[in-house]
């Protein structure tokens, strides 16, 4: 069963790398320009990992963090 | 959210101090890591996070099969129960069930 992987991030560059990366660990990824989008990926199917950058807009990726661990 | 919150989370900042690090880990984040990204210690990171979601991810796969294995036996009585209750406990077990 393949990993899947969260990336919240807007970064294009950032995203790209990360996507490569997992790719050699046979993880399919999924992308959240931000926290809205990032909770609502997680109500589709829950990630096996999430990658965060802490500081996007709308419900910042802390905030993101901190609902999941509730 | 379901099971979310058993998935790890690794971090990421622009500029990372001790105490952004140490708020991440304190908020549920298993790893912290600093950019501009070391691309072969973001690997590392990744594959341990991913080992450490690794049982959860088996237990998902095997409940998964079972219930659709299950899902052909039909019928609510004591004796049924009963087979269906051994069967899933020798289903936990490695050894061979005659």
């Amino acid at each position: 069963m393949n990993a899947r992987t969260l990336i919240i991030d807007d970064d294009k560059d950032i995203v790209t790398m990360l996507e490569d990366r997992l790719a050699t660990t046979g993880s399919r990824t999924v992308v959240a320009r931000d926290g809205m989008q990032a909770v609502e990926q997680v109500e589709q199917e829950v990630p096996n990992l999430v990658l965060l950058d802490p500081d996007r807009p709308r419900l910042t990726s802390l905030e993101v963090l901190k609902r999941l661990a509730n | 959210m379901k099971q979310a919150e058993d998935v790890p989370v690794i971090v990421m900042r622009e500029h990372g101090s001790i105490q952004t690090a140490l708020e991440a880990m304190k908020d549920g984040a298993c790893d912290f890591l600093t950019q501009p990204l070391d691309k072969d210690h973001l690997l590392i990171v990744i594959r341990k996070a991913l080992e450490r979601d690794s049982p959860r991810r088996r237990l998902t796969c095997l409940k998964s099969e079972m219930d659709s294995r299950c899902a052909s036996l039909v019928g609510t009585g004591t004796t049924i129960r009963t087979v269906m209750e051994a069967a899933q406990r020798a289903a936990q077990a490695d050894a061979g069930v005659l």
